[in-house]
Parts: C-alpha cells; sequence; structure tokens
C-alpha cells in the first residue's frame, strides 16, 4: 500500500504539473481576453463574425480540411510565413477569440488559410476550387469536393451562385450546378478568414 | 533481487490463467478486437494514401462524402491509436498485472464489459467521423457520443487495475505493474478532461491548441509509452530467463517518463498563438525525455546482453526487443526535431507524421505483436505451428516501417526546405516531394500485407487445436523481474 500510495501521489503532482500548466491554466486565462478597442477609431479588433460565416467552421471540422491546411502565421523569425503572404504580421491568441473554433493544424502539404479571406474576396472561387480544384489551379493535388454541390433544373432565373463551368464540365442543358448549404456556410466562414487588422501586440515587421 | 519463491508462485499463476481463467474471455475479446481495428486503420490509411498524393486516382470519390481524404486519414490514425494500440494494449494489461497480483479478482466482468464498452465507442467513432460529425481536431476527431463510452471504458480499466494492486497477495512491486497503473490512471484523466474542456465546456478558442496538444504528449508519452514499456519490462526478462540488469534505470526511467511527459505536446506547434513559455518548456521536455528513454534502452541492452542469440529463435522476444530499441531511436530523434533549427525545416511537413509513425508503427506495433505471441498460446495452452509465418511477418514489418518512414521524411525535408524559401512557389514544392509520395502509397501497402501475415498467424493458433508445447517456442519463466517501486 505505501509504495502504491507513492505512485499515486508522485503522479499527481508530476503529472497533475503539466494537466495544471497546459490545461486548466490556459482554460482560465485565455477565458479573460478582451477585443482591442482603437481608442482613436474606436474600432474593435478582431471584429465579430458574420452571421453567414459562423455555421462555417463546423463543415471544415467536419471534413479534416486542417488535416492539410494550417491557420496560424509564425513571427518572421520563425519562417517565411510573412514572406509568402499568408499574413502582415504573426496572429496572437486574440486573433481567434471570437472563432467558433480554432484549426491551428500541423500540417501544410495545402497552404496557410489564416487570411485567406484577404487574398481570394470572390465567393465564386472558392465555389469551383472546391467543385474541382484543377479548374482553378491545375497543378494542385486538392481532392474534389463535388459533394457539396447538387445538379438542378433551372426554374425562372438561374441562381445567383451557380458555378461557371465550361466544356466537359458544363452542366447539361436547362440544368445548373449550384452550392449547398453546406457548401455556402463553408465559403462564407473561408471568406471571414481575414487577420488584417492591427492588434497592438502583434506589429507588423518593419520591412 | 530475485526472490524464487514468488517467482514459482507467478509460473503457477501463469499456468492457471492459461488453463481456463475467467479473465481468458475478456483478453481475447481486446486482442481480437484490436487485431480487428488494426485491419480496418490499415486499410483506410491505404486509401488515404492513395487519395492524397493523386487527386485521379482511381480511389478518389469526389461525390461520396464518408470516403474522401479528410475523414478517411483521421479515421485511419484514430483506430490505429484507440483500436488496434490501445485494445492491445489494455489486453496484454489485463494479463500482465492479473499474473503480478497473484490472486485475481473474483469474475472477469469488469474488463469484459469494458472491451464490449470499447468497441461500441470505436464503432460510434468510426461512423460519427465518417459521417461528417467530425470534431476537426487531430487525434481528438471522434464526438462526444463515441468519445465517452472509450473514457468509460477506460475508467472501468482503471479502477480495476487500482482494485487489483490493492488486493494482491503478493507485496512485492514490480516496475511494469508502475508504469501500466500509470498509464491506465493518466489516460483516463487525460482523454476525459481533454474531451471535457474541448467538447463538453466548450472552451474559450485560444485554448483549444493548449489542451489539444498537451493531451496529444499525454496520448504518446503516458498512455502508449507505458503500455509498451511496462510490456517489455515485464515479458523480455521472462523470455530470456533473467532479471532485469538494473532496477535503478527502470526507476529513472519511470518517474523521467511520469515527469516530462505532460509537457511534451505542445512542440508540435512551435510558433503557435501560445504563450512562449508553453513553448519553451514543452521543447526542453522533449530534450528532457531522451534521459528515460535512453535510461530504457540501455537497461534492455544490458539485459539482452549475451542473449541475444535467442531473439533468432525465439519471436515474440524478436517483436519485443526490437521494438524497445526503436523506441531509443524514436526518442532521440524526437529530440532532434523538436530543437528549434532542424523543427524550423521539418514543422508542417510530412517528416512530421513520420516522427509518429516511426514511435507508432515501430516502437508500439512491434511491442504489441510481441505481447501477442507471447500471450496468445499461453491464453489458449496451444503453441505456434506456423512459426515461418511470424517470421515471414516480422520481416515485412520492419521493411514497411523503414519504407514508411524513411520516405516521409525524406519528403518532409525537400517540402521543409520548399517551405523555407519564399521564392519557391507551393506547386514546385509539391512536384519536389512527390516521388517520396509514391513510396508512402508503397509503404502503406506493405504495411496493409505485414498485418494480413499478422493476423493470419493470430487466426493459425485460434482455429488451431492441437495442445503441443514446444519447449523452444515457450521457454518457462526463471527468475521475473523483480524490481521495486520506489
Amino acid at each position: 500500500m505505501n509504495r502504491l500510495s507513492k505512485l499515486i501521489g508522485g503522479l499527481f503532482v508530476l503529472f497533475g504539473f503539466s494537466w495544471w500548466g497546459l490545461a486548466v491554466y490556459p482554460y482560465l486565462s485565455f477565458a479573460t481576453l478582451k477585443p482591442n478597442v482603437d481608442p482613436n477609431t474606436k474600432e474593435v479588433a478582431p471584429p465579430d463574425i458574420p452571421g453567414a460565416a459562423q455555421q462555417g467552421y463546423r463543415v471544415y471540422a467536419a471534413n479534416g480540411c486542417v488535416s492539410c491546411h494550417s491557420q496560424f502565421v509564425r513571427d518572421k523569425s520563425e519562417g517565411s510565413d510573412i514572406d509568402r503572404e499568408w499574413g502582415k504580421r504573426r496572429t496572437v491568441a486574440r486573433d481567434y477569440m471570437k472563432d467558433g473554433q480554432v484549426f491551428l493544424g500541423v500540417s501544410r502539404f495545402g497552404p496557410d488559410l489564416t487570411n485567406v479571406g484577404v487574398r481570394q474576396k470572390d465567393a465564386q472561387w472558392f465555389y469551383r476550387y472546391l467543385y474541382d480544384p484543377r479548374l482553378v489551379n491545375p497543378e494542385t493535388t486538392m481532392p474534389s469536393y463535388r459533394w457539396l454541390f447538387q445538379d438542378q433544373a433551372i426554374k425562372g432565373q438561374p441562381s445567383q451562385n451557380a458555378l461557371k463551368l465550361e466544356g466537359a464540365d458544363a452542366p447539361r442543358p436547362g440544368h445548373e450546378i449550384v452550392p449547398t448549404a453546406e457548401a455556402e456556410s463553408l465559403v462564407a466562414y473561408l471568406l471571414s478568414l481575414k487577420r488584417d487588422y492591427a492588434l497592438p501586440e502583434a506589429p507588423a515587421p518593419q520591412e | 533481487m530475485s526472490v524464487p519463491n514468488q517467482t514459482a508462485a507467478l509460473q503457477l499463476n501463469r499456468i492457471a490463467a492459461a488453463n481456463g481463467s475467467v479473465l481468458r474471455g475478456p483478453i481475447l475479446l481486446f486482442l481480437i478486437s484490436g487485431l480487428f481495428w488494426l485491419v480496418v486503420a490499415v486499410a483506410l490509411w491505404l486509401l488515404s494514401a492513395f487519395q492524397v498524393t493523386d487527386p485521379f486516382s482511381p480511389l478518389v470519390f469526389p461525390n461520396v462524402p464518408w470516403l474522401t481524404f479528410g475523414r478517411v486519414y483521421p479515421v485511419a490514425m484514430d483506430l490505429l491509436v484507440y483500436g488496434w494500440a490501445s485494445m492491445i494494449g489494455v489486453g496484454a494489461a489485463i494479463w500482465i498485472l492479473n499474473s503480478m497480483a497473484e490472486n485475481p479478482l473474483p469474475g472477469g466482468y469488469l474488463p469484459l464489459w469494458a472491451g464490449i464498452i470499447w468497441n461500441f465507442g470505436l464503432i460510434f467513432g468510426v461512423w460519427g467521423v465518417l459521417g461528417g460529425g467530425s470534431t476537426g481536431k487531430e487525434w481528438l476527431e471522434f464526438p462526444l457520443y463515441a468519445a465517452f463510452p472509450i473514457w468509460l471504458a477506460e475508467i472501468i480499466m482503471a479502477i480495476w487495475a487500482v482494485a487489483l494492486v490493492i488486493g494482491r497477495r503478493s507485496q512485492a512491486g514490480y516496475i511494469s505493474q508502475a508504469f501500466l497503473l500509470t498509464a491506465f490512471i493518466v489516460f483516463a484523466w487525460a482523454y476525459g478532461s481533454a474531451n471535457g474542456f474541448l467538447q463538453f465546456f466548450k472552451v474559450s478558442g485560444p485554448a483549444e491548441p493548449a489542451i489539444q496538444w498537451w493531451y496529444f504528449g499525454c496520448l504518446i508519452s503516458l498512455w502508449l509509452t507505458p503500455l509498451g514499456v511496462g510490456i517489455v519490462y515485464h515479458l523480455v526478462p521472462l523470455l530470456i530467463g533473467r532479471p532485469l540488469y538494473s532496477a535503478k534505470l527502470a526507476i529513472i526511467s519511470f518517474w523521467g517518463i511520469v515527469a516530462f511527459g505532460g509537457w511534451t505536446g505542445i512542440a508540435q506547434i512551435l510558433g503557435a498563438p501560445l504563450p512562449a513559455w508553453n513553448q519553451t518548456t514543452s521543447v526542453v521536455a522533449n530534450v528532457l525525455l531522451v534521459v528515460p528513454i535512453l535510461a530504457f534502452a540501455t537497461n534492455l541492452h544490458l539485459t539482452m546482453k549475451g542473449s541475444f542469440d535467442s531473439i533468432k529463435p525465439n519471436l515474440a522476444l524478436r517483436f519485443l526487443v526490437t521494438g524497445g530499441m526503436l523506441f531509443g531511436l524514436a526518442g532521440i530523434w524526437n529530440a532532434i526535431t523538436t530543437f528549434r533549427s532542424v523543427n524550423q525545416i521539418l514543422e508542417f511537413t510530412w517528416a512530421i507524421p513520420a516522427r509518429t509513425d516511426l514511435f507508432l508503427i515501430g516502437f508500439v506495433t512491434l511491442v504489441f505483436f510481441g505481447a501477442i505471441y507471447y500471450i496468445l498460446p499461453r491464453l489458449l495452452g496451444r503453441s505456434w505451428k506456423q512459426t515461418k509465418l511470424i517470421q515471414v511477418h516480422f520481416w515485412f514489418s520492419i521493411i514497411a516501417l523503414g519504407t514508411l518512414v524513411f520516405d516521409l521524411t525524406i519528403a518532409g525535408v525537400l517540402q521543409g526546405f520548399g517551405l523555407l524559401d519564399p521564392k519557391v512557389p507551393f506547386a514546385a514544392i509539391l512536384d519536389l516531394s512527390r516521388p517520396f509520395l509514391l513510396g508512402y502509397e508503397l509503404a502503406t501497402f506493405l504495411i496493409g500485407v505485414a498485418t494480413l501475415l499478422g493476423v493470419g498467424s493470430f487466426l493459425s493458433v485460434l482455429v488451431n487445436p492441437a495442445w503441443a508445447p514446444d519447449s523452444k517456442e515457450v521457454p518457462e519463466p526463471v527468475i521475473s523481474e523483480e524490481v521495486s517501486l520506489a
């Protein structure tokens, strides 16, 4: 019994220390983060996430986008993230405080998406990329997500969101390919990924 | 150090265990389930490897959501860890803890229930993630309705293990007992609190990565590591008939892993928006972890010294010792790649999964197959008829592991230098690493073959009714590994 209590006591102290430091303490300390309010312009950073994008993170999570795409920009001294124009500055904890879920990711088999909404502002671009990545970027190995789209007969006016497809990809006459609700919320989420505001703790590096 | 009387009791207990113990059912359930999930995991892994290297492969199904890479790959990895490694580890731990306690708990119903609940958790997990319910957090993809049963099963096992050790007749404390108990207690704690914080209490965003990667460190260093190390520390001395070389080294390896293991995970995401001290501590912990790992590897080497010839005829020993030595290699490689200068090249590349695979497919898988090859014939009172099959399995495992780790690491290094230079366009990085990703496809195929060989060997004993004791294959334990806890 003596040895067993020593073992369990040692476990609680030694392992409990890492539990406190890396699970409980972040849980408590990050809960008190406050957004930054610019004293001159009264602008709040990070801004609120637009309503349309609020459910999109679930589609991002469900389909394992994080398996290939990261969402953080490291300091200039840590890598080429800033030189690759994935962001003007490194990202800090406050950048993520309003996110429904944080997807830092450990793989960059695809490019970083921290600021993908800054680089691409056209929803059609994202729809075409998800439908068939090779339509936009012939070099990519990203899988296509055709099941996020549906083929429907055109009733009256063609849908605003209908994919512009040509040649062999074009839908049958009288039909159009439109994004499903899942695809719409995913693209709204991707468009919302813009960390282009300023935060005092992460100034953009001077050239 | 050795106490012959206890050893005799241990032997008797083993024979009792082999002849109709109440625990035979539960142990078999865990072993069979583990192998089943390994087959599923490897099949999905193979599929995902083809999908990720070639978008035009016939194995890409753009119209079938549940067969897309982003769902298949996480399920494969989760099943490797929670299906294969965890279930075999628990099965082997039941055997080992029971044989050391000298008085089995009445009734094997607790482990039996745990095994059944665990399998249901995995079924829900596969169903959930493939069906689009993934949490999107690496290694914690299982939604609550799958994570909870697994956690419950694990709690049952932890209670069973602690009760068994408290009620043990033998007052001796063994080092492998300490490792296995630690694994059970820490995993119940870590898996429960990680899922609790992330899924149940829904912590605020910025805290998620800290908790998630803290958990990953625990999963590797305080669940799979102590299971594997406990198995090696227990079975190797029994198989060669000599005690562990050094009790001191064993104790260093134990407390070192307990002290540093929980801090190691954050090093997976260096440069992330987390406090600098988290990241520095984690790098230091990964480097310090080399001390207990080398203490273990040295101890294993010195214990084996003079007995290395016996790894040729004794196949279980061959798997255990090779796996144990690979743990030393994985530990050193892990420390090297955590250093800032190296990590800057390898972070975000294929070299990172390669590092995990060296641990998971090298150390864990080989040791656990060794445990299966040791336990199964004793559990059923049968001997291996097809030792050739096991030999082929061993060599296939080694070749598959080598191909996998080599290709992914080289692909990762090329990818890493490409990523580091902003003048290299993103598409060119892919071209650099593509030939090695074809090697990755081959490697997952070889792992598939190795898996089938292992399953074939297992089945050959399971369906073989002959009781044919073979003194060469089943050497009797002479002296147990008698090492006190502290």
